[in-house]
């Protein structure tokens, strides 16, 4: 009776240990090495995009470029919603967000802000506002409502922070 | 009619010989009732032949009486089936422990096969897949970078950046091929010449303190020594495809050293 109590405790013991456990402790190798093919495209165009924003030395130009590195993870999209990769998707849905949100936006109003109405430098800021705005809608517009992507939480959540992302973009300088 | 039905018109009646109709019926033919209203026809016999004993006024009406009595109807308490006094031990002895810890064991086994085994019921959530943590990263920096006006702060986010493809190059060494060498020691070269180094060249000593200008720049060229030492160790074990990439990444990282010291010593960009 002693060792059928003490074998039940013991099992017990370990179901609890196995249940704490993570599932993924680290990457091996070629995981990683799978993850740097699948972005380096990506990764060596967001690279040039710092060095840009580096060396930019007034806020419009700072606004160009973080526009150039939503339209690189724009064209990464593109490709996750043809290879119907719902993570993919969701995943660069963030990041998108993350740069208009923290860099396109911000960059924008500090233009906005530094230059003088009637300017010739308000022209080329509006036009280029226009563009980055119509942009922004159609990147947006390109992650499919239905199906497997449109069904998943990830993206629908991703999708709806980055329309928000969107409409503050949309009222810069308004 | 039910057997229990007929018995109890059976005791119901003065005379169980005077029994009729259904009931009469009913005993003639089942094998049960017919013996029990046999039985019951002896005792109506036996008990008419039981001397009735002689009774007056008096003691009927004390019997009367007695049964008509106000008070509690219990006159006494049955005795429970354990004592008050009763010691643990003794009213643990009397627990059958085996079969109690038999089920114990079963039900601490069922749950835990219940927490392991999904059920069909449960929503199964969508897996996450792997992130690559450079890529967040890089955005980040970007991010970083938008909001960041002075040569101080970009030549520190720029280390930075040189430090995770630093990173990135030595988890990839070993499994990489050439193509994904050459895509990091171009990245590294941009962001050391066209970055770091190109921003300390424009980084206006009359902005900043000699102390803090040599600070900023001496830390960062530290890392990139650092980079070069590894790298250089990573080249000597490290596949004919990728070497020449690894020793691309260290040589990028000591001109870059030897650029940044100058910078800071005020020998020229």
């Amino acid at each position: 009776m002693k060792r059928l109590f003490f074998a039940t405790l013991l099992f017990a013991a370990f179901a609890a240990l196995a249940s704490g456990q993570p599932t993924t402790p680290g990457l091996l190798a070629s995981e990683q090495l799978k993850l740097f093919k699948s972005n380096r495209e990506l990764l060596e165009d967001l690279v040039s995009r710092s060095i840009d924003l580096a060396n930019a030395n007034d806020p419009l130009t700072r606004a160009k470029a973080c526009q150039k590195a939503t339209s690189d993870i724009g064209r990464a999209m593109g490709t996750a919603v043809r290879a119907d990769d719902a993570e993919r998707v969701a995943e660069l849905g963030e990041y998108l967000t993350a740069l208009m949100d923290q860099g396109l936006t911000p960059t924008l109003t500090d233009a906005r802000r530094q230059t003088p109405v009637g300017s010739p430098g308000e022209i080329e800021l509006v036009q280029f506002h226009e563009r980055a705005s119509l942009e922004a809608e159609q990147l947006e517009l390109s992650i499919p409502a239905m199906g497997r992507i449109g069904t998943s939480a990830r993206v629908k959540d991703a999708r709806a922070k980055l329309h928000i992302a969107r409409e503050a973009l949309g009222k810069v300088g308004r | 009619m039910t057997c229990e039905a007929v018995q109890n018109r059976l005791l119901a009646l003065p005379d169980p010989m005077s029994a009729t109709g259904d009931v009469r019926e009913h005993c003639e033919q089942c094998e049960r009732c017919a013996p029990f209203a046999a039985r019951a026809v002896e005792l109506d016999a036996e008990i008419a032949e039981i001397v009735v004993p002689a009774y007056s006024q008096e003691v009927k009406a004390a019997f009367l009486a007695r049964i008509t009595m106000a008070g509690p109807v219990i006159q006494s308490v049955p005795t429970p089936l354990f004592r008050s006094s009763v010691s643990l031990k003794e009213l643990l002895s009397r627990i059958p422990l085996r079969p109690l810890l038999a089920v114990a064991a079963a039900v601490v086994v069922s749950l835990g096969i219940w927490s392991v085994v999904p059920t069909k019921k449960l929503p199964v959530p969508e897996p996450e897949a792997m992130r690559h943590d450079l890529l967040k990263k890089v955005v980040r920096y970007n991010t970083d970078l938008a909001a960041l006006t002075g040569p101080k702060d970009k030549i520190a986010k720029l280390s930075e950046l040189a430090v995770d493809l630093r990173n990135e190059t030595r988890a990839l060494s070993k499994a990489a091929q050439k193509d994904e060498m050459v895509s990091l020691a171009g990245m590294y070269d941009k962001v050391v010449q066209d970055g770091i180094v190109a921003q300390a060249g424009l980084w206006n000593p009359l902005t900043t303190t000699p102390g803090e200008r040599q600070a900023v720049l001496n830390a960062a060229a530290s890392e990139l020594i650092q980079t070069a030492n590894e790298a250089n160790t990573l080249a000597t074990s490290a596949s004919m495809q990728v070497q020449p990439q690894l020793l691309r990444i260290a040589k990028t990282a000591r001109d870059g050293h030897t650029r940044l010291t100058k910078i800071a010593n005020g020998e020229g960009s």
